[in-house]
């Protein structure tokens, strides 16, 4: 039961670290590089174009791409040996596939120590002698 | 691209602007809707020309930008293999995206001084995508200024600088996103693209 305990605990913790993971890099749906995205422009009043009003009526944002890994929920490899492979869905499902066959594992070696323990046959006798009684 | 390389009639129509030729670097935007998240990519380099008089603005604009297929970056790698895929933008057989402007309608003041000149006009054109080319009108703001102004945006020459933002139907170009029976466009992907172009050239 202990064994069991530890094993779901360490995939708790594992799944928690990969969305934490996920979180801080920018919650982005695919695992990428760099990143491209829309940020307010600061116009300068000094700039001859903005002078002109060439910006007037403009969206007034600019786009900044940076640079950096960042987990996505889902993978974008362009080969198999690609670190954009890595991502939250395919990590969570490995993780609680490992978490599986070690639970199950551990149940299968705990029936067999207690088929093989003289503790099995003092709770059989203990049952017999109780159904007996009520007899 | 040289003069000898363009059109007479472009050549005739005012000053030559390259895009290569200017302090700041040209910017094309594409924004689309997409499965799990929108896309925003950048397509450059912006290569080309614009022909503009300034003692004539009214005449509006004319010119040439192209822009390598290859050169879209939607910031994953594996999206931009996708792209320039037979089933997206084809690449390997139609490796450019051409604007060519051959007129310039409605042109309207906005500003004007003795250096700099900024008009609002409709561009007409064509735009060459995946093999096909369809008719373009699109608003576009054009400033003319005399000299690029303070040091740090580079020397003192001319610059020209144009601004348009229209939408580009991916069906118009024969895109489908898909196998037959399986086209994404329309349904999952948006049916067009969101263009904004900020474009700069200098006289060579």
């Amino acid at each position: 039961m202990e064994r069991r305990v530890l094993i779901v605990t360490t995939g708790v913790v594992a799944s928690a670290g990969v969305i934490a993971a996920w979180m801080a890099t920018g919650r982005e749906a695919f695992t990428k590089s760099r990143t491209l995205h829309r940020e307010p422009m600061r116009i300068d009043p000094q700039d001859p174009l903005a002078q002109a009003s060439f910006d007037e009526g403009a969206s007034q944002t600019r786009l900044i791409r940076r640079e950096g890994f960042r987990l996505g929920l889902l993978p974008a490899p362009q080969r198999l040996a690609d670190r954009h492979a890595l991502s939250v869905i395919p990590l969570l499902a490995a993780i609680w596939m490992f978490v599986g066959v070690a639970v199950g594992l551990a149940r299968r070696c705990q029936a067999t120590a207690y088929r093989t323990s003289p503790r099995r046959g003092i709770d059989r006798l203990g049952r017999y002698l109780k159904q007996e009684a009520r007899r | 691209m040289t003069a000898a390389t363009v059109p007479s009639v472009h050549v005739t129509h005012g000053t030559l602007f390259y895009l290569g030729e200017a302090d700041r670097p040209s910017e094309v935007v594409l924004a689309a809707r997409a499965p799990f998240e929108d896309i925003l990519a950048t397509a450059g380099p912006v290569t080309g020309y614009l022909a503009y008089d300034p003692a004539a603005p009214h005449k509006g604009l004319r010119g040439s930008l192209r822009v390598p297929v290859g050169g879209i970056d939607t910031g994953i790698d594996l999206r931009n293999d996708h792209l320039c895929s037979e089933i997206w933008l084809d690449a390997e057989r139609y490796p450019e995206v051409h604007m060519l402007i051959q007129d310039s309608i409605r042109v309207l003041p906005v500003r004007e001084t003795s250096t700099f000149l900024t008009h609002d006009m409709t561009l007409v054109g064509s735009l060459s995508l995946h093999g096909r080319t369809r008719r373009l009108e699109v608003p576009a703001r054009v400033t003319w200024l005399r000299h690029a102004g303070i040091k740090r945006h580079g020397g003192r020459k001319e610059l020209l600088a144009v601004r348009t933002r229209f939408k580009v139907g991916l069906r118009d170009y024969g895109i489908t996103g898909g196998l037959p029976g399986r086209m994404i466009i329309g349904r999952s992907f948006s049916e067009s693209i969101d263009v904004e172009a900020m474009v700069f050239g200098s006289p060579a």
